[in-house]
């Protein structure tokens, strides 16, 4: 029961972490080609 | 003759059926309209499940009952899983992701800040819940009422009503709870730290984003893609510019009337027969544990970030990470300026407000994909 219990906190913490950082990185992404492409508009 | 007539008179009313655990939910319905009137504690939500609590719980009514009113509000609106979602599309269409777009590494605040999450998870299971109801009891450290309406749906429907209660409860009392958890976990010198103002976003980044967190979300917790896909419509409805009459439905009529059914179809699963237990009481003592737990965990990864970072954050804004959009942000501001009145700290918290909501949604979708 507790190695299920535990088995589910850590998988559960770590793609909350995992995903929130791959989010924090994608968006850097995102504002960096947004930027090139308003920059080659002008 | 007169007699019998008066004895069946009265069993057709609901006198004689009256309990005191009616009386008992009467005014546990009494209070929750008077905190949302008289102290104006989530008053939207409060006042109807206060009323439906306090409706439901008159005897022998025909009112949640199998076809009966509120019983369909329930079974159409809550079971289904519908209202949560049209909250989250309502949601969507009110917030506004700039700060987070302008400054991403805060987004990292709103993921420490689900600790309480499972601190809760391992609290709930030494008290003698399954694994179900214990995730249930657990997301209200994420202080998202809709997420955890959604996932208690899923997992464990008997527990709607308490999970619900305890989560709006606690988010109402955002201003009480964390100032002192705050106080507690920084120093004088850290509350007083400076972040430079944060960028302009442009319309472009605004309109992407939604995109960008969908195919990330989706990809990383598909169970949790009817939340966020309503979520991100909602917010481009808000960016795209072009959806004026959708953005204005979606902002008002539409999260107005999914609100009020919502708040009664919850309020209605407070049943004296059902709530007056010792499982409510853990719930509430669970929840308010969760809630600092988290409130705790998004201090402490800030100040584990600044370790490493050049351009210190102020660790206040960690305490945004719990959701509870914008009250935790609020709090934050004036925590801020209690340090320093020149010290305007509300842009930077509404990044982690935000990715707090994102970061709850991902808990509980991780749930649902492995629990359910």
């Amino acid at each position: 029961m507790w190695s299920e219990v535990l088995r589910l906190a850590v998988i559960g913490f770590s793609a909350v972490l995992i995903t929130l950082g791959i989010l924090a990185i994608s968006v850097k992404v995102m504002s960096f080609f947004c930027k090139s492409v308003e920059k080659r508009g002008k | 003759m007169g007699f019998d007539m008066l004895h069946e008179l009265l069993l057709k009313t609901g006198i004689v059926h009256l309990t005191t655990g009616h009386i008992i939910m009467w005014i546990i319905g009494l209070l929750f309209i008077f905190l949302g009137i008289k102290k104006n504690f989530e008053p939207l939500l409060l006042v109807p499940i206060g009323f439906s609590i306090f409706l439901v719980n008159m005897p022998i009514t025909p009112l949640t009952g199998p076809g009966e009113i509120i019983n369909l509000f329930f079974k159409y609106g809550i079971e289904t899983e519908i209202l949560p979602c049209i909250i989250f599309l309502g949601i969507g269409s009110l917030t506004d992701f700039g700060p987070m777009i302008a400054n991403p590494k805060t987004i990292l605040l709103g993921a420490g800040a689900q600790a309480g999450v499972y601190v809760a998870f391992f609290g709930s299971i030494l008290l003698g819940f399954s694994i179900k109801e214990a995730a249930c009891v657990a997301i209200i450290g994420g202080a998202d009422g809709p997420t955890t309406i959604y996932l208690s749906t899923e997992l464990a429907p008997h527990m709607i009503g308490m999970v619900a209660i305890a989560a709006y409860s606690y988010m109402s009392m955002v201003p009480l709870i964390q100032p002192p958890i705050m106080r507690l976990l920084t120093t004088k010198k850290e509350r007083l730290i400076r972040m430079k103002q944060p960028r302009a976003v442009s319309r472009l980044e605004k309109i992407a984003y939604p995109c960008v967190a969908t195919v990330v979300i989706c990809l990383m917790t598909p169970a949790a893609a009817p939340i966020i896909g309503l979520f991100m419509i909602g917010n481009l409805f808000k960016e795209c510019g072009v959806v004026e009459r959708l953005l204005k439905t979606s902002q008002n009529e539409l999260l107005n009337i999914v609100t009020i059914i919502l708040g009664i179809a919850v309020g209605s699963t407070m049943k004296a027969e059902v709530f007056l237990k010792p499982q409510p009481i853990f719930i509430f003592f669970l929840g308010l544990a969760a809630f600092s737990f988290s409130t705790a965990g998004g201090l402490l990864i800030a100040k584990f970030m600044n370790l490493f970072l050049k351009n210190k954050i102020n660790p206040l804004i960690g305490a945004a990470g719990v959701s509870a959009v914008p009250m935790s942000a609020r709090v934050v501001q004036k925590m801020g300026l209690q340090a320093d009145p020149k010290n305007h700290l509300l842009m930077h918290a509404m990044g982690p407000n935000v990715a707090g909501v994102i970061g709850t949604v991902v808990a509980a979708g991780m749930f649902l994909a492995t629990i359910r």
